[in-house]
């Protein structure tokens, strides 16, 4: 059964890429617009790998990264984001793996690297965390 | 001379002439009472002194009447019993009766007898003829036989008689002559005199009745007991010395004789008690006097000139310490504090101006910084929309593609470098300054510049001693990045040098040698490249945000707009000399120290890309859910969170201090009262920052205790950089 993703992004065309070149990798992908509207889908049913943009309308990625984390310890995380508003991109990131994301992607990023970071984080044994 | 030593020394002034003016009034009104009780008083004595006499007149009166109305007596007076006066009239009789004279004097005044005894002696003396014959000489008219007593004064001595007919026991019947009694105010009257009145009287005869007039001195009569019909119409008192005052009173004469005076000595003991009442007085005044004054002064001093002075201390404050968030902290609701009140308003937008100032230097810098990635952004859109737009072209080969393809790869990766500088340049472009060791902060830039540079470059560094320059690390490094990235670009791939070189440098008055900077002490940085130089009509736009001298594809990275910002920041200047085909030289004059002093040193690696983990203490407030998600992402970050559901809850939290909170964080739903005090401790505390978090327009906003405020909802990321903004704000 193919693992899997939910794409949690507000760009819709960043989102149709990603999705589709996640799609063509294999993985299920399900996509939802803002954190909260990922956070409804989540409790629908769980995804192995969530990976989330952090600078979101309504609920941004860290509120959404510490829900997900409480709702299920075991779910592995990808936050992605571009920095920017407060201009401090790597501190954007760093903190999103302080709340809990297993790995961090800075846009813009190629297809290939993202492909294989969700590989990775969809090999690790969910136990771990 | 001091406010507060003139209020002093005004009210001391006036409160001692009030004090003596009361003393003044005082003494007149106190011991003008006395002085007056005293004078009554004395005079009193003198009338009782004078009632004495006149009941002792009425006493010799009444005894006579006993005898002249007794048949005995009668009898001897028609001649009937000549044994009477042996029988009756013995010597000890006398002294018991307590009178000197006795005598009987015939119908016709014709016959006398008359007897009399020396009552000191107790022996019988010469009858005094004078008073006989005054008796007989018609003194006592039989033809109106009443009894009849008073004060005589006869050869200067003044005598008690007493007169009476003499008729048989029960009174009726024809008078037999008269019977006379007296009793001469000798010493041992007097003595006795003195000793009912317990003072030393004396008693003078007068020659003549006086003409009775009232003396200056003398009493109101309403203050004297009334002299009964035939007493003494007058009294008066006299104050002989210091300790005694005489009373005097007058009794006068029976039927037109002269009278006597009396005069009685009294000890001044209602003086002295009036005095010493006077000295109680004087004291008490004394007292509330300087208790009065010492209270205004205590209350001018803690009311006026403790809150002026601590207004000193706070403008001093706002001298000495640049620190827009200083504001005068005088309580309570008077003039004064609401003078503080209009300071501080005035303060606040002062505050606000300055703020806007900031963000209007900040905004230019921001606008050159925009200008130049406008003018990159574009350059990298064309490229990929050419190569993009020739690749959609029908008849292209896929190898003709590829490379076009690869060209907008080219580009694109471009751009996110670029991208990745400004967001360097943003993350670390802030305006503070603290002095750095300048050379070394050089060379981390000439590092990171260096990979640029193709061979057969050379780089000369030259740099003087120097002690720290304030500057901003980040902003100088992206200063030298730009400039020698531009160097670089402008010797292109010929050989050639790149030479720095950093020198002191006093900059005198009248130094008019063309651009150069205001007079005072500057680091020089010196920027000179082989290149091949700019036209004076590049170097007149050479700072300009759009102009390049470069073809498209080889951009200016950030360019000199930004250069030109930075050294708007440093409040810098800028000296540029080239010419065609002999390089360009960029002199930067960075100020050497800044009026305000010694800026502290910045803390080794604290601007470094590894962020410490985050310190410290915060204290959320109030029952917003939010709240608890805030509480939890803020301890992961590493912070030490602490919860309180509302102010009272917090300040106790404060003011127990156990916790040494940095930082208090309230939702506005802990009402504006709260939020208030909550301000007040921020402002009172001096080290203690507060956010207050609330919905857009709900009118909050910051200074004055409060340091910013964040617009409900509050997205943790905002949370957590208006925590670190706080907490790093000296």
């Amino acid at each position: 059964m193919a693992i899997e993703v939910l794409l949690i992004e507000d760009d819709s065309t960043l989102a149709e890429l990603l999705g589709s070149a996640l799609s063509e990798a294999g993985f299920a992908v399900r996509t939802a617009a803002d954190g909260a509207e990922g956070l409804r889908v989540f409790t629908e049913r769980p995804s192995e790998v969530v990976v989330t943009d952090i600078l979101m309308p309504r609920m941004e990625g860290y509120e959404t990264i510490i829900e997900l984390k409480a709702m299920n310890p075991g779910v592995r995380i990808l936050a992605i984001s571009g920095g920017g508003v407060t201009g401090r991109g790597e501190d954007i990131l760093r903190h999103a793996s302080m709340f809990g994301a297993h790995a961090v992607m800075k846009k813009p990023i190629s297809l290939e690297d993202f492909v294989s970071k969700v590989r990775d984080l969809a090999a690790r044994d969910a136990c771990i965390g | 001379m001091l406010v507060r030593t003139k209020i002093s020394f005004l009210t001391v002034c006036i409160l001692a002439a009030l004090g003596a003016l009361s003393l003044f009034a005082a003494r007149w009104f106190v011991l003008g009472i006395f002085d007056r009780l005293e004078r009554e008083s004395a005079a009193g004595q003198a009338l009782r002194a004078a009632a004495l006499i006149r009941t002792s007149a009425e006493g010799l009166a009444s005894t006579l009447g006993d005898w002249a109305l007794w048949d005995d007596s009668y009898a001897f007076a028609g001649g009937e019993r000549p044994g009477y006066p042996a029988e009756n009239l013995q010597v000890e009789t006398l002294v018991n009766l307590d009178v000197n004279l006795v005598a009987f004097i015939g119908p016709d005044a014709s016959r006398v007898y008359a007897k009399a005894v020396d009552l000191t002696g107790g022996v019988e003396e010469p009858v005094p003829r004078d008073v006989v014959e005054l008796l007989r000489g018609g003194t006592c008219d039989l033809s109106d036989p009443g009894r009849a007593s008073g004060l005589v004064v006869i050869a200067g001595l003044p005598w008690l008689v007493a007169v009476s007919p003499v008729l048989p026991t029960g009174g009726n019947g024809t008078p037999r002559g008269l019977m006379a009694m007296a009793r001469r105010i000798d010493d041992r009257f007097v003595g006795t005199l003195s000793g009912i009145l317990g003072l030393p009287v004396s008693v003078t005869p007068e020659e003549e009745p006086p003409v009775l007039e009232p003396e200056p001195r003398a009493f109101p009569e309403r203050a004297l007991p009334r002299p009964e019909s035939g007493e003494p119409a007058w009294t008066a008192a006299e104050i002989l010395d210091r300790r005694t005052i005489a009373g005097y009173a007058r009794v006068e004469g029976y039927a037109g004789f002269p009278g006597v005076r009396i005069r009685i000595l009294e000890p001044r003991t209602i003086r002295s008690v009036g005095i010493r009442s006077y000295v109680y007085f004087a004291a008490a005044l004394g007292l509330l006097i300087s208790a009065a004054a010492i209270s205004q002064l205590v209350l001018f001093q803690r009311l006026v000139v403790e809150r002026i002075v601590r207004l000193g201390r706070d403008l001093d404050l706002l001298d000495t310490r640049d620190d827009p968030g200083i504001r005068m902290t005088v309580a309570g609701n008077d003039e004064l504090s609401r003078f503080a009140s209009a300071l501080n308003a005035a303060l606040d937008k002062l505050a606000a101006a300055r703020s806007r100032l900031e963000q209007a230097r900040r905004g230019e810098a921001l606008a050159d910084l925009a200008g130049g990635m406008a003018h990159e952004f574009n350059n990298i859109l064309a490229i990929i929309l050419g190569a993009l737009e020739s690749a959609g072209t029908r008849g292209r080969t896929e190898e003709e593609r590829v490379r076009l393809l690869g060209t907008a790869r080219t580009a694109a990766l471009r751009g996110r470098d670029i991208v990745d500088q400004v967001l360097l340049h943003a993350r670390t472009a802030r305006t503070e300054r603290r002095p750095a060791d300048l050379p070394r902060v050089l060379d981390e830039a000439l590092e990171q510049v260096a990979v640029l540079a193709k061979p057969g470059i050379e780089f000369r560094r030259r740099y003087a001693p120097m002690p720290p320059v304030p500057v901003n690390k980040g902003l100088v490094t992206m200063l030298v990045f730009n400039v020698v990235k531009n160097a670089l670009d402008a010797i292109g791939a010929g050989p050639g040098t790149v030479s720095v070189s950093l020198d002191p440098e006093e900059v005198g008055p009248g130094t008019g040698e063309g651009n150069r900077p205001p007079p005072g002490r500057y680091a020089r940085l010196s920027l000179e490249d082989s290149g091949r130089g700019m036209d004076p009509q590049e170097l007149a736009h050479a700072f300009d945000p759009f102009f390049t001298t470069k073809s498209p594809g080889r951009g200016l990275g950030l360019g000199l707009a930004v250069v030109k910002g930075v050294m708007r920041q440093h409040d810098g200047h800028i000296d540029v000399s080239s010419e065609p085909g002999k390089g360009s030289r960029f002199r930067f004059y960075f100020p050497l120290g800044t009026p305000g002093g010694g800026l502290p040193p910045e803390p080794e690696g604290a601007r470094s890309r590894d962020t410490p983990p985050p310190s410290g203490r915060l204290l959320l407030v109030g029952t917003d859910p939010a709240l608890a998600l805030a509480e939890r992402g803020l301890g992961m970050l590493g912070y030490a969170v602490h919860r309180a559901e509302d102010e009272a809850a917090a300040s106790d939290r404060l003011n127990r201090g156990v916790d040494d909170i940095d930082l208090v964080i309230a939702d506005e739903g802990i009402g504006g009262v709260g939020l208030e005090a909550l301000a007040r401790a921020a402002r009172g505390s001096g080290r203690l920052r507060f956010l207050v978090c609330a919905a857009p327009g709900s009118g909050a906003s910051p200074g004055s205790g409060v340091h910013a405020v964040l617009a409900k909802p509050v997205p943790i990321r905002s949370l957590i950089a208006a925590v670190e903004e706080a907490l790093s704000t000296p």
